[in-house]
């Protein structure tokens, strides 16, 4: 066969063996990048629990929930358990669930619409909760048939989704180019609605509508925290045993089905996962920006881009960004509380400005 | 494992886009797809790996229909594919990409196991891309990022594997080494291509298409004639044989007809009229451009 001839042995690689994987991408790094966010979580959780007006020792706080964990120790008084259990502990946990739940959407959302400007106000979940937080809170619950501002938002969150969703559907599937317009189209309409409650809402609505759109994890209770962990867990684990899918679907709709996904019912599934995450986790904090939009990419930066590695990451760095975000918030002014939605603002622009200014660099190295 | 698409139609957002087109891949084979740009070649590619639902006709790969009888993932575990442009927006290293092409075969929560290494470690062989495991995709070069989406569609396994246009962009080298690398698999591979001597000089045969039908195919030999190339491309077209490879060369004239944009300062030609003859030579034509450039530039000015 003249084929053979024509067949040159191939040339090889011009550049030496250097590599430019990600510092945590190897297993063994990655465990022991999943070791160091555990005991991080785990030192800010109890930063987090002793800092307030009553400061408390690490001991104290320990002995206390062990003590509600069933572990018996006579060394706190009433009055710091009560601090502990009743309030610190409950915004802590709070914050570390809508930390973790944001920034795993953020993370699903990016690789869904191949886009790094990927987060839950992209496809109008945050708008949608926010219109429907400020009709109740401007037109009053009975507009809405009683509902409260936690089911208002919700609802709005999940009929934004579903709008989105509509519009950027296109033969069974959702072109991720589509699906970004769809979602600016849907917010900038709900937005205008927003805006307009806000023209006739008094002075003390715009209050607390303001505090409603910066998002705060105050009010947070042991009421609101089952439901939102059961649908974090449960989300957590199915995104992560699809996550060489979306490793897949990454690469195109067209290579996802060469790669025998149902591309249509994939989409759906984790798009519809990741509203449902949101939304619940929006309906009882606010809009909470920039976490969802930098975590991901904070995590790839460490682990790579294989998303069975950056949603575990990006769970775990959500909740330690978010519940850091929270501490600031509460310390920075006392005995006033900032929204935390200024804190991770403030922290997350200049964040993006730093890696715009080394992806540059990268870029201009290579 | 044979490939059969049997009067294949597909239609795109209403519009017909490839007409009762056929193919048959033997076993091992090696197809070349050729035709103008627009005539349906990667729509109809598209088709083969369930990407696109024909609106009618049959695709079969074996002797199972890949919409009918096999599952998505069923069809995965058949075809294997390179597209043209699939970079995906994230920094995946080689080794991650070429993972990829274990997808269909995992379950859901079904971790790699060493034997998954192992297949990637050899599709990374295969392609001669080993030394460039750990670089991120983003910084290869054109023809390494192309051998990288061969190695994925290797890892993947597959007895055929479907490629749209996978030398688009490369230099010749380049070019030679994949479609030698592509040509010395033992699986059936179906592949658009633009250049008719490579085309020529490694495909067993070739399905030329135009306006979204097969209007041509066969034996290289027989299919790669002067008037077919005339025919499909409007240009003209002289055959003979490569010396270093035995296998037809071709080399290009003029164009047969003229340049079908709007020529500036011509009245309206009916169509007879505006078919130059075939034996017009080429330099007239550029004259004929020429002349008239400079009232266009007037325009602009």
């Amino acid at each position: 066969m003249v084929r053979s001839e024509f067949t040159a042995t191939p040339r090889a690689p011009q550049r030496s063996q250097r590599h430019d994987r990600a510092p945590f991408s190897s297993a063994r790094e990655f465990r022991l990048l999943v070791v160091i966010l555990v005991v991080s979580l785990g030192v800010v959780s109890t930063l987090s629990i002793g800092i307030g007006t009553v400061p408390l020792s690490p001991g104290t706080v320990w002995s206390s929930v062990l003590a509600h964990l069933g572990v018996p120790d006579a060394a706190v008084s009433a009055a710091e358990d009560q601090i502990v259990w009743t309030v610190r502990l409950p915004r802590t946990l709070l914050a570390i669930l809508v930390g973790a739940a944001l920034a795993v959407a953020g993370t699903v959302i990016q690789a869904v619409v191949r886009n790094p400007l990927g987060d839950p106000y992209l496809i109008g979940i945050v708008p949608g909760a926010g219109l429907g937080a400020v009709i109740v809170i401007v037109l009053g619950a009975g507009a809405v048939g009683g509902l409260s501002i936690t089911a208002a938002a919700f609802i709005g969150a999940m009929a934004a989704f579903i709008a989105t969703f509509a519009l950027g559907r296109q033969q069974g599937r959702w072109p991720a180019v589509r699906l970004v317009l769809a979602g600016v189209a849907v917010g900038y309409l709900i937005s205008a609605f927003t805006y307009f409650l806000q023209t006739v809402a008094t002075p003390g609505q715009l209050q607390r509508v303001l505090f409603w759109t910066l998002g705060s994890v105050s009010g947070a209770t042991w009421e609101d925290l089952p439901i939102l962990a059961l649908v974090v867990a449960v989300g957590m684990v199915w995104l992560v045993g699809n996550g060489r899918r979306l490793n897949g679907l990454a690469g195109g709709a067209d290579l996802a089905a060469s790669l025998g996904l149902d591309v249509g019912r994939f989409q759906l599934q984790l798009m519809g996962l990741v509203a449902l995450m949101t939304g619940a986790v929006v309906a009882v904090v606010g809009g909470i920006g920039f976490v969802g939009l930098m975590i991901p990419h904070l995590a790839r930066l460490l682990v790579g881009a294989d998303h069975r590695r950056v949603l575990v990451t990006s769970l775990l760095g959500g909740g330690i960004f978010l519940l850091l975000a929270d501490i600031v918030a509460r310390t920075l002014l006392p005995p006033t509380e900032i929204p935390i939605g200024i804190v991770t603002a403030a922290v997350g622009a200049p964040f993006f400005i730093w890696l715009l200014a080394s992806l540059g660099k990268r870029e201009s190295a290579s | 494992m044979r490939v059969h698409a049997d009067q294949v139609s597909i239609d795109l957002d209403g519009k017909r886009i490839v007409e009762k087109a056929s193919l048959i891949a033997p076993s091992g084979a090696m197809i070349g797809i050729i035709g103008p740009n627009g005539s349906g070649k990667t729509t109809l590619i598209r088709a083969l790996y369930r990407a696109l639902k024909p609106a009618e006709g049959t695709v079969a790969v074996g002797n199972d229909d890949i919409w009918d009888t096999l599952s998505a993932r069923g069809s995965a575990q058949r075809t294997a594919v390179v597209l043209q442009d699939d970079s995906p927006e994230f920094a995946f290293t080689v080794r991650e990409t070429v993972e990829a092409g274990r997808v269909p075969h995992k379950k859901l929560f079904e971790r790699s196991t060493a034997a998954d290494d192992d297949i990637v470690d050899k599709a990374l062989e295969t392609a001669g891309v080993s030394a460039l495991a750990d670089r991120l995709l983003g910084s290869l070069s054109g023809g390494e990022r192309q051998r990288v989406f061969v190695a994925r569609a290797l890892a993947q396994l597959t007895p055929v594997m479907v490629l749209d246009e996978p030398t688009n962009h490369l230099d010749i080298a380049a070019q030679v080494d994949l479609l030698g690398l592509l040509s010395s698999l033992p699986v059936t591979v179906i592949t658009a291509l633009h250049d008719l001597n490579l085309a020529a000089a490694y495909c067993d045969e070739l399905y030329v298409m135009a306006h979204g039908r097969v209007i041509a195919s066969g034996p290289v030999v027989d299919v790669l004639t002067p008037a077919t190339i005339e025919r499909v491309y409007g240009v003209r077209a002289h055959t003979g044989i490569n010396p270093l490879t035995g296998r037809i060369a071709i080399t290009f004239g003029g164009r047969t007809e003229p340049p079908s944009i709007p020529q500036p300062g011509k009245q309206h030609h009916d169509n007879d009229q505006n078919r130059a003859p075939t034996s017009e030579r080429f330099p007239a034509h550029r004259l004929d451009r020429v002349e008239h450039r400079p009232g266009r530039l007037r325009f602009l000015h």
